[in-house]
């Protein structure tokens, strides 16, 4: 039997791609036979083992289909009458009113992905989702399958690689830098951490810097809204990276001294863990995923006050003690991340909703 | 870790300004949404200018915007131009096959005439 892992797009980079081919190096390590089909794939993305959904060979009843489902496409209606078993790993899906003005297609894509989630409620026999959020939903959408929380698959030793040491450098200039890495999108309210800047500037007098690292590929017009937004706030110490080499998200990483997330939908939220990875204290808005990746740890906000976040943030980045406290608690939360405690789960999963172990 | 973030929590607080002077001159709501195109408006637009070319309806503004719906009015017009030029060549072929008609019902009523008398 087969293991086929289905996605609409293997690009690079993103979370949903990083699990799809960690879950393959899983597979494959320990003797299944396994391919990964996608309808869009990334130029450095075209490996022997990644073929074009078109190309899927005819699936036999014992074949298993582990399904990535995180957007709206026509895979989400093929799907239903598919042989095989059938596994949905639920990435969850941003709800399509904060792409409105900004992406009309992306905005369509998310708003009937959610229906074809509903519509799909019957389809599996299994669920292995990243976070228990994203299960939670899956249930109110009436899935009665079994389903397991298995978190991201996120391999750390990528990132024990050499990080742009001139980036670093650059970095170490005395301004304390504070960092936000994710897409630029209108769900991961970008403009709060400008507004938090401003707030900061105003109350205290140590410096930051607010580095905004992503691609707004498809949003260039929110992109465009929030560089508006800072210039009129007369906020100039927050920095757009664009999309950056994996090497200078290593050296934002390494420099930054606190990560804040303002985001208002994660389905589990990679950075969060990779800021652990880094030491580096988190302070986040509670919100949909967040809390529970981070399990306790970091400085939730409950509220999107400005002033409120600014102050968090600079008893954050001046009392080291406490920052100390935050990052080890961290630490012990990264544990449950690790790769090799995920592999494990991942593995014990599959076996269980392949029937123990005829995947082989 | 309830303890850590309650402290920092706790002090932050004390840290804020007094109420009145917590304000923002203005929030991201005030910046108006960006009228730029974006690459996915493109593809959009071309689908939307696709849908209401199928319907006949005209597409877009500029010139550019225009071209399909001018490839899409020559190429109905040509089909048209081909429809009646099937109906007029059936029509001059419908017109000699009545005259002919006309002319053999002509000699046979002739013909019945004489019988009759």
């Amino acid at each position: 039997m087969n293991i086929y892992q289905i996605l609409v797009t293997l690009s690079f980079g993103d979370a949903v791609s990083n699990d799809c081919l960690a879950i393959h190096k899983l597979l494959t390590d320990n003797g299944y036979n396994t391919s990964i089909y996608a309808y869009n794939i990334h130029e450095k993305m075209k490996l022997p083992y990644v073929k074009h959904f078109n190309k899927l060979p005819s699936i036999k009843a014992n074949d298993v289909i582990i399904y990535h489902l995180s957007t709206g496409t026509e895979i989400n209606r093929m799907l239903r009458n598919m042989p095989g078993h059938k596994i949905v790993r639920y990435h969850n899906m941003t709800p399509a009113h904060f792409f409105a003005g900004y992406n009309g297609i992306t905005a369509r894509l998310c708003g009937e992905g959610k229906n074809e989630t509903l519509l799909l409620k019957d389809t599996f026999e299994a669920g292995i989702n990243d976070s228990d959020f994203n299960t939670e939903q899956l249930i109110s959408y009436g899935y009665t399958c079994p389903m397991e929380t298995v978190p991201i698959l996120i391999p750390f030793g990528d990132y024990e690689k050499e990080p742009d040491m001139e980036l670093v450098k650059k970095l170490d200039d005395g301004v304390k830098n504070v960092l936000f890495v994710g897409r630029i999108a209108p769900n991961k309210k970008q403009e709060d951490l400008i507004s938090m800047a401003y707030a900061y500037n105003r109350i205290f007098e140590d410096k930051i810097r607010v580095i905004l690292a992503g691609s707004a590929t498809g949003t260039e017009r929110y992109l465009d809204r929030l560089k508006k937004y800072a210039e009129a706030l007369e906020v100039s110490n927050v920095v757009f990276t664009g999309q950056i080499p994996f090497k200078d998200i290593l050296a934002y990483y390494t420099a930054a001294d606190a990560f804040v997330c303002m985001s208002e939908h994660e389905g589990f939220c990679v950075p969060l863990a990779e800021a652990m990875k880094f030491e580096t204290p988190i302070i986040a808005f509670d919100s949909c995923a967040v809390p529970e990746t981070l399990g306790g740890t970091g400085i939730l906000l409950e509220d999107k006050n400005p002033y409120r976040a600014a102050a968090a943030l600079h008893v954050v980045l001046n009392d080291k003690e406490t920052a100390h406290k935050i990052v080890e608690a961290q630490n012990e939360r990264l544990k449950n991340f690790s790769y090799e405690r995920v592999s494990v789960q991942m593995l014990d999963a599959i076996k269980k909703f392949t029937k123990e172990g005829a995947a082989k | 870790m309830t303890a850590v973030r309650e402290d920092v929590l706790k002090r932050a607080e004390e840290l804020l300004p007094p109420v009145e002077e917590r304000t923002m001159p203005l929030s991201f709501q005030d910046i108006p949404m960006s009228r730029m195109v974006c690459d996915d408006d493109k593809v959009e637009k071309y689908e939307e200018n696709v849908s209401r070319m199928e319907a006949g309806m005209p597409v877009g503004q500029g010139k550019g915007s225009k071209i399909p719906y001018l490839k899409k009015l020559i190429a109905d017009q040509n089909e048209i131009n081909r429809r009646l030029i099937f109906v007029w060549k059936r029509s001059i072929e419908l017109s000699k096959e009545r005259e002919a008609l006309e002319k053999r019902a002509e000699a046979l009523m002739i013909d019945l005439r004489r019988k009759d008398r």
